[in-house]
């Protein structure tokens, strides 16, 4: 009986727990609510814009910039920490305090501590600034040699600059310096813009991050008395942000570049003994990849059995898709069926991927939905997978966090131009999104269809719905915008 | 020397007398004190066995703990320059049909530190490439740029079971 009883009341709470965590876990629409007055679009019309004009470009590549803005950045970070009594005055490290600031709404910001903190920063910020307009970004890291050994450094800082920037963005606003405050908003959106070019998929979620926090700032910036209408600076940014689909065929091809016989072996020219290689050179990948260390015995033997298993899958694959003969086929040592096996498999895998890719989100959702649903499929039937699958992400995951970001600009910009109808109508707002014709309401990217529009008296709700095959991850996102006169 | 009684001397015969006329004197401890006695000295060896034990213990414990608090001296590195010739370089003849990328390949990897990168950025967010030195401050909201799950991450359970299941994975 005193048994009993500790372990019902453990297998309540455990019930409990996840009942609560399932409820976490629901999709939920995530709702953002704005009060804002009625503001007409600017003339001109582009005298706010978030990428830089080509006027005011310089030729150059920004990397450079980039890496000494960092460093600038770490040695005033640095000098701050060296007085832990003034850290602990103030309340906190500069990050930390950064952070805060980042969360807080505008009006409340302390602006002398504010100042004081960004001048410490300012040559970083500066740095920064020179960088965003250099008329292009290279890295230039040997990917192409290194495969998936490549070190990324210049992402470490890319957010603390971001913020930063932010930062500074939401101090000019507290002054009614809007254009201050675009120019400072435009700093991480172009830096995402930069990190775009040839990416890893890492860069693109960091990218992704960046252009996240730079649209909540411009959140907070509509909401500010007298604020202009970004109608037409929002429809500067690039459409889509970032090319999922490039940086999705940069992680396909590290598998190659870190294993160079893959590539020959596309070919079948590779030698048994290199081929033993480039089996070995996949496993210790794999293990490197989850493990971080040397394969256990336990592993290699699981590895050795594993191979053993997809001989005949390996076998009946080289028949039936590559059309060798059960002669062909015999001459070749275990390790080179299963090599080809594998890359054949990897290759149709991410090729499937790309091919949905190549399509708007839309019908590119539901398309790699399929191409998943069919993966799954064959691999519990046992007729499709590879060793290098496991160098392929969450695609889908993946897919939906970057079309998030289009779609935040895309609804912040049906804001924009409700805002722009009101203050051509008396400060009432449209009646549909049908009614806005001079500064027409952009599509919904994850659906290509406008967002949902409710009217009720001076407030509007516009709504973009949760996607069905984004599922689980949480797509739904609503404005409900308040007019104020 | 004989001691037939019936030839003692008149000397003898005195101390004879003498001793004839001693009494015993009565003993200074009790049986009880004897027994209690005995057992004392019985646990004292004991006893002293025991403290020799300890006694070596201490001083192994003595010896560990210098030993760990002394600093070991630091490898003297010695730094000279070393010349040597420049290897020949390749002749036309000397170069192998298969590419070079793929002969380097064949040395074991090094640390994929992209892959590892990744690994951390898909399972604990963007706020985990946070630079060295920099404070762990409130996690930025990054949900909904990030993914909330990990990505497919195959272990040996699984792959246990692939391998039992006939191919079901």
């Amino acid at each position: 009986m005193f048994r009993t009883v500790p372990v019902l009341s453990f297998a309540i709470l455990l019930i409990a727990a996840t009942a609560r965590t399932n409820g976490a876990d629901a999709p939920a629409v995530e709702e953002i609510r704005l009060a804002a007055h009625p503001a007409a679009p600017p003339v001109p019309a582009m005298q706010y814009h978030f990428m830089p004009d080509v006027i005011d470009q310089v030729p150059g590549n920004a990397a450079l910039l980039y890496l000494t803005a960092a460093k600038q950045l770490a040695s005033a970070r640095a000098d701050a920490a060296l007085h832990p009594d003034a850290v602990a005055a103030n309340g906190g490290s500069d990050d930390e305090r950064m952070d805060a600031w980042l969360a807080m709404p505008i009006t409340d910001l302390p602006r002398k501590e504010v100042a004081a903190l960004l001048a410490r920063y300012a040559g970083a910020l500066n740095q920064f600034r020179l960088a965003t307009l250099r008329d292009r970004c290279d890295f230039d890291p040997p990917f192409r040699t290194e495969g998936f050994r490549t070190l990324l450094p210049f992402l470490n800082d890319a957010r603390a600059l971001a913020r930063l920037a932010a930062l500074d963005a939401r101090y000019r606003l507290t002054s009614g310096d809007f254009e201050g405050g675009v120019a400072d908003l435009s700093l991480p959106l172009v830096q995402a813009h930069h990190l775009n070019d040839k990416a890893f998929l890492v860069q693109l979620l960091v990218a992704t991050a960046l252009d996240q926090l730079a649209l909540r700032q411009v959140q907070e910036f509509i909401e500010q008395p007298n604020s202009p209408n970004l109608y037409w600076a929002l429809g500067d940014l690039p459409a889509p942000l970032l090319d999922f689909r490039a940086a999705m065929k940069m992680e396909a091809a590290s598998a190659f570049f870190s294993i160079p016989q893959l590539k020959e072996a596309r070919a079948g020219r590779l030698t048994p003994a290199q081929w033993r290689d480039a089996v070995r050179a996949m496993g210790d990948l794999r293990t490197n990849l989850h493990a971080y260390g040397y394969p256990s015995a336990g592993e290699q033997l699981m590895s050795a059995l594993i191979a053993v298993r997809e001989y005949p899958l390996a076998r009946k694959y080289l028949a039936d898709e590559r059309h060798f003969q059960p002669s062909q086929i015999d001459a070749m040592q275990a390790s080179q069926v299963l090599g080809l096996y594998h890359v054949g498999m990897f290759d149709r895998r991410t090729q499937e991927v790309d091919r949905c890719l190549t399509l708007a989100f839309p019908q590119g959702i539901v398309a790699l939905s399929r191409v998943e649903e069919a993966a799954r499929r064959a691999a519990a039937e046992g007729s499709s997978w590879s060793l290098l699958d496991v160098f392929t992400p969450n695609v889908k995951q993946q897919y939906v966090s970057l079309a998030g970001a289009d779609r935040r600009v895309a609804i912040l910009r049906t804001v924009e131009a409700v805002r722009a109808y009101a203050a051509d109508h008396d400060g009432r707002p449209p009646a549909s999104l049908d009614d806005l014709t001079e500064t027409p309401a952009p599509p919904d990217p994850m659906t290509a269809k406008p967002f949902d529009y409710r009217v009720q008296g001076d407030q509007v709700t516009i709504e973009g719905r949760a996607i069905e095959q984004a599922a689980p991850f949480p797509t739904a996102v609503r404005i409900v915008l308040t007019l104020t006169r | 020397m004989s001691f037939d009684e019936e030839n003692l001397g008149p000397a003898e015969r005195e101390l004879e007398g003498a001793l004839a006329g001693l009494a015993p004197a009565s003993p200074t401890f009790t049986l009880q004190q004897a027994q209690i006695r005995a057992l004392v000295a019985h646990e004292r060896r004991r006893t002293r066995a025991w403290q020799a034990v300890a006694a070596v213990l201490a001083v192994a414990a003595g010896i560990s703990f210098y030993a760990r608090v002394t600093p070991r001296p630091e490898a003297a590195v010695v730094e000279r320059v070393v010349w040597r010739d420049r290897a020949p370089s390749a002749t036309p003849s000397s170069v192998q049909a298969v590419p070079p990328a793929v002969e380097r390949s064949a040395s074991p990897p090094a640390s994929f530190a992209y892959l590892e990168l990744r690994e951390k950025v898909l399972s604990r967010g963007v706020e985990s490439l946070r630079a060295p030195g920099a404070a762990s401050g409130p996690a930025m909201p990054v949900e909904s740029a990030l993914p909330t799950g990990r990505a497919k991450t195959p272990h040996v359970a699984p792959l246990v079971e692939y391998l039992f299941s006939g191919g079901q994975l």
